[in-house]
């Protein structure tokens, strides 16, 4: 089938239309500037790029990777997923998107500028964090993680609010800084990779080339690429959130716009934390695994242990979950320190769910935060009486995040203990069992005091809105399937990817 | 090795160039010897260039002169005018300016004694470069910490960009020409956004103790979204 | 090395004529500095010669002293001009070499300017008006900083010729290439900042001010007049340009006669003419670029100087 499928979309059409369709997005939105035709745009865009991701999604699984353009994009089954996540949780915002800025605009927050460029910044965006998982060259790789933080900036000082102004100042510099060690770290592999003369054969163009890299890598000098993988593991690791660089989060997660707090936290996490995997491989394939395992496990034992307490302190809804994406970008990084298949697999499979449950949760808390016109958590009481469907969304998103079965996150967990366990790791999987239980703690008790009780001062019932109710239904039942049931193909396309790692 | 005279007393004057960016206090004196750092930066350049024969290195030469010492310059003094003095200058830093200086040479020492641990074969470029960019990078971090006005970090940052900037053109020799323009786009439209965030911040903040100000302590009542 | 010349008739000679140039130049250059500064800041001036005449003016003037003073302050401006002249004999111009066989240290010339000070700041202080106070604090507190500078860069220097004697300093210097070590150039960098420190120009001190908010030196001398005033602004000029020479010859020797023959020396001189005024001009436009800094700022300067000879330092070592 996926070969007759082929024939009439040939691969490189497909690449091209899912990297250039955000950017024609983009230009008519700048064009039209009408609400209702911008809304409309963003939605068929994002629809058209997760139909075309698809049916890459399709082929991927099938052929394992696709190369285009003398593999300048190179496609294989890590960066699928990635890609799959980018472009389902954009779909679900920007269907939530055109509720939630709705809101806003008849609440006289945003005007019609506002919109225009809300809607042009999504679409770009999108555009480039699609080209962060397709991109050979790991220079322009850089460059597009970068330009998304640019991007997301722009989105988050949408509002002119002093708070807004700040985090946005803070992500700004961080992040930026933060990246000039990745490309410090990404120069000083293309650096070993030049400096050895065993292959004459590739152009010095090439050398930069994750594939290139990969294929040398076993000759590369220890010393540099050491050096080299610790610059990469802070560079992106700031921008993936990974603690003690992740001050800049919650600033910029609760402060920007609902929509797009659930990309940064769903998808740009995964796109950082795909810069840092592509180097671990190479890093691995150049000296053994055990130097970059363990500082993996250093930094992901960090992040979750600085997050369960933040946690356990938090007062705001949206820097709740916001430190909970950093726990959960924890626990990945953890997974992949421990190596294995199976933990391999749990944690690629967790950062599917990951993408699944966050948004969620940010569309939910969102909602409650335009009903209850607040992000304190002791104002907002008794939301399930309130909004009964947003409330039971936001509950089950609640219990699925801190890990409870019978959904999705219990099992990636679970795979990603089972692996901690296995794999001589015990203390830090204790440790780890701990933090999460203290998670756990403070999450489900702002959880249930928020859901259940009587609001202080009295709020008329009803939802707001259809189409976030649609958006969050929809996230829901992935977030309910994945944990009992993994489709074929992804679980081809997630044992693929755990694949690769095992290769190097 | 008949560069290499050459090459020690650019990286020297690059340095001196570094610390003299260091002790100033006022923010249009910041861009100023910022401006003459970058020139610094583009005859190094271009000196890699004429070393290397390598035509993508002129044109990065040319694109850093005219970015950093023309465009940026002129862009962050023009949304700079209408801010007030106190966001703009110096007057109590988190880090004294002696002691910045004392810190930024002994990040000189530290970033010499660190790529002495690297081996970089007969490469005379990278030897006489590759420790003072890593330096201009330490430096530009320490700037930024140790300033309390949050316009001036802008400057640790351009700082450090520089020595960005050097580091991979003297590891690489030019990195391929396709990616350097991305890198200058990169910082062109990063620049810019930060001037919108210096406009906004001239009129929204009232006292410059606001803008960093954490969140945690602000009190915590009714809040829009 | 020839160093150590033995102390030929003509070497003496050479050696009075060197010394006779710096104690005739030095009015002319203070006198060329200020007109310089004049036309900047788009004066006339007055004539570069005006500085003889103050001097010959002051020199014919009756003096006031005051009663409360001690014997310090009627004797601190001979010993000050006395260890001035000390330095002049011994500051190569014609030639690298010692003209009296003797070998003059670099921290010989630090002691005798240290002594010029420390007299300076007893008479400003023994005479015991507000102003003296005033000026000598201030000296005080930029000279404590100023001094470990100046060893700090004059130590990079001297490690990088391998000795602290000024000779061969400036003959391993003039036979040099262009640049030898990077290190050169930091201390280069901090010994024109301690230059303008020394000679009291404007980030540090204004000479040209009798306000006493801002005055440093010239609050120390208030008190004096005819020849004692006449002697010590003597003493400054020739320490002004013995430190620009000094300035000269370390960081641009090239020019700088090697052997003893009539000819070549002329000519040293006339390339050695023209490099301190050039450098006498570089200075005066930048005092007048520059505004005068807060009291409490001048450290950070004097840091810098201390940061780039320390970096001068690590230089050596790589």
């Amino acid at each position: 089938m996926v070969n007759s499928l082929i024939k009439i979309l040939p691969e490189s059409s497909v690449i091209m239309c899912i990297v250039l369709t955000p950017l024609l997005g983009c230009c008519l939105v700048t064009l039209l500037q009408k609400k209702r035709l911008l809304e409309i745009i963003s939605v068929v865009s994002s629809t058209f790029i997760l139909f075309l991701t698809f049916i890459l999604f399709l082929y991927v699984v099938e052929f394992k990777k696709i190369t285009l353009f003398n593999e300048f994009f190179y496609i294989d089954s890590l960066s699928m997923i990635v890609l799959l996540l980018i472009s389902f949780v954009s779909f679900v915002s920007s269907i939530y998107s055109i509720n939630y800025m709705g809101k806003q605009f008849e609440d006289g927050i945003v005007d019609d500028r506002h919109l225009v460029r809300y809607y042009q910044g999504f679409n770009i965006f999108i555009f480039t964090m699609l080209l962060v998982p397709t991109i050979n060259n790991t220079g322009l790789m850089w460059v597009a993680v970068e330009a998304t933080t640019l991007i997301s900036v722009l989105l988050i000082m949408i509002y002119v609010k002093e708070d807004a102004i700040r985090s946005a100042w803070k992500y700004l510099i961080i992040a930026t800084v933060g990246l000039s060690f990745a490309l410090i770290g990404t120069v000083f592999f293309y650096y070993a990779n030049i400096s050895d003369q065993m292959e004459p054969a590739q152009s010095v163009e090439d050398k930069i080339n994750w594939t290139s890299m990969l294929e040398n890598s076993r000759a590369f000098d220890p010393i540099i690429v050491k050096i080299a993988f610790i610059f990469i593991i802070i560079g992106y690791g700031t921008k993936a959130g990974i603690a003690p660089m992740h001050t800049w989060l919650p600033d910029a997660h609760s402060e920007s716009p609902t929509p797009i707090s659930a990309m940064l936290s769903g998808v740009l996490l995964n796109c950082a934390l795909y810069g840092i995997l592509r180097f671990y491989l190479i890093s691995s394939g150049s000296i053994g695994a055990e130097f970059s395992d363990n500082l993996l496990i250093i930094f992901g034992l960090m992040s979750v242990g600085i997050a369960s307490f933040s946690i356990l302190f938090q007062k705001d809804m949206k820097r709740m979950l916001a430190y909970s994406s950093v726990e959960h970008i924890g626990i990945v990084t953890l997974a992949f320190g421990f190596g294995g298949l199976i933990g391999i697999y749990g944690a690629i499979l967790h950062m599917i769910n990951h993408a699944l449950v966050k948004p969620l949760m940010f569309f939910a808390s969102g909602k409650i935060s335009q009903k209850y016109e607040t992000k304190a958590m002791i104002k907002i009481r008794g939301i399930v009486t309130n909004m009964p469907i947003t409330g039971i969304v936001f509950l089950i998103g609640g219990l699925a995040i801190v890990g409870l079965p019978p959904f999705n996150i219990f099992l990636s967990k679970f795979m990603i203990l089972y692996s901690g366990f296995s794999s001589d790791n015990i203390l830090a999987s204790m440790v780890l069992i701990i933090l999460l239980a203290i998670v756990f703690i403070g999450f489900i008790r702002n959880l249930i005091m928020m859901s259940f009780g009587k609001p202080k001062t009295p709020i008329k019932n009803g939802e707001l809105g259809i189409l976030s109710v649609v958006a969050m239904v929809m996230l829901v039942a992935f977030v309910v399937i994945l944990g009992i049931y993994i489709p074929e193909p992804l679980d081809i396309l997630i044992n693929d990817a755990a694949n690769i790692f095992k290769q190097v | 090795m008949v560069y290499n005279n050459l090459l020690i007393f650019l990286s020297g004057t690059l340095l001196i160039s570094t610390i003299v960016l260091v002790i100033k206090r006022e923010f249009s004196g910041w861009i100023q010897a910022y401006r003459y750092q970058t020139i610094v930066l583009t005859i190094i350049t271009v000196v890699i260039g004429y070393i290397t024969n390598n035509w993508e290195i002129y044109v990065a030469a040319t694109i850093t002169f005219s970015l950093k010492a023309l465009i940026v310059p002129r862009l962050l003094i023009k949304v700079t005018e209408n801010i007030s003095y106190d966001f703009k200058n110096e007057t109590k830093p988190y880090l004294s300016i002696r002691t910045l200086l004392v810190g930024s040479a002994i990040l000189v020492a530290l970033s010499y004694f660190s790529t002495q641990q690297i081996r970089l074969g007969d490469d005379v470029i990278a030897m006489s470069f590759l420790p003072v960019s890593i330096s201009l990078l330490l430096i530009g971090l320490l700037v930024m910490v140790g300033r309390k006005v949050t316009l001036n970090q802008i400057v640790g940052l351009l700082i450090l960009e520089n020595g960005l900037f050097l580091f991979v053109l003297s590891l690489t020799h030019g990195i391929s020409l396709i990616i350097e323009i991305g890198i200058f786009i990169d910082i062109l439209v990063g620049i810019v956004i930060s001037s919108i965030l210096i406009h906004r911040i001239g009129y929204t903040f009232d006292d410059i103790n606001d803008v960093n100000q954490s969140h945690e302590n602000l009190e915590y009542t009714e809040e829009l979204d | 090395m020839s160093t150590e010349i033995s102390a030929y008739p003509s070497s003496v000679l050479v050696g009075f004529i060197q010394f006779l140039i710096i104690i005739v130049l030095a009015p002319l250059l203070t006198g060329i500095m200020r007109r310089i500064k004049a036309i900047t800041q788009k004066r006339i001036g007055s004539s570069i010669f005006q500085t003889y005449f103050d001097l010959l003016k002051l020199i014919r003037k009756d003096e006031v002293i005051s009663e409360e003073s001690s014997w310090i302050f009627r004797y601190s401006p001979w010993i000050i001009f006395s260890a001035t002249l000390v330095v002049a004999f011994f500051i190569p111009i014609l030639i690298p070499y010692p003209p009296f066989g003797l070998g003059f240290d670099i921290i010989l010339l630090l002691g005798l300017f240290g002594l010029c000070r420390f007299f300076l700041m007893l008479a400003g202080l023994d005479v015991s008006s507000a102003f003296g106070g005033i000026g000598v604090s201030r000296e005080m507190m930029t000279s404590s900083l100023l001094e470990p500078a100046l060893f700090l860069v004059l130590f990079t220097l001297a490690v990088t010729y391998g000795s602290t004697n000024i000779y061969t300093i400036v003959s391993h210097a003039a036979e040099g290439s262009m640049m030898i070590s990077a290190s050169i150039l930091f201390s280069l960098f901090g010994f024109f900042i301690i230059v303008m420190a020394e000679t009291g120009k404007l980030p540090f001190d204004n000479p040209a001010t009798h306000l006493e908010l801002t005055m440093v030196h010239e609050a120390m001398v208030l008190e004096y007049s005819g020849k004692r005033l006449a002697v010590i602004e003597l003493s400054q000029s020739i320490k002004q340009l013995v430190l620009m020479i000094l300035f000269i010859n370390f960081f641009i020797p090239w020019g700088l006669s090697t052997n003893f023959s009539p000819a070549t020396m002329i000519g040293g001189l006339g390339i050695f003419l023209t490099k301190i005024i050039t450098l006498g001009v570089l200075i005066s436009y930048i005092e007048s670029k520059v505004a005068k800094w807060r009291l409490f700022r001048i450290p950070d300067l004097i840091f810098l100087c201390m940061a780039s000879g320390l970096m001068g330092m690590i230089f050596l070592y790589i």
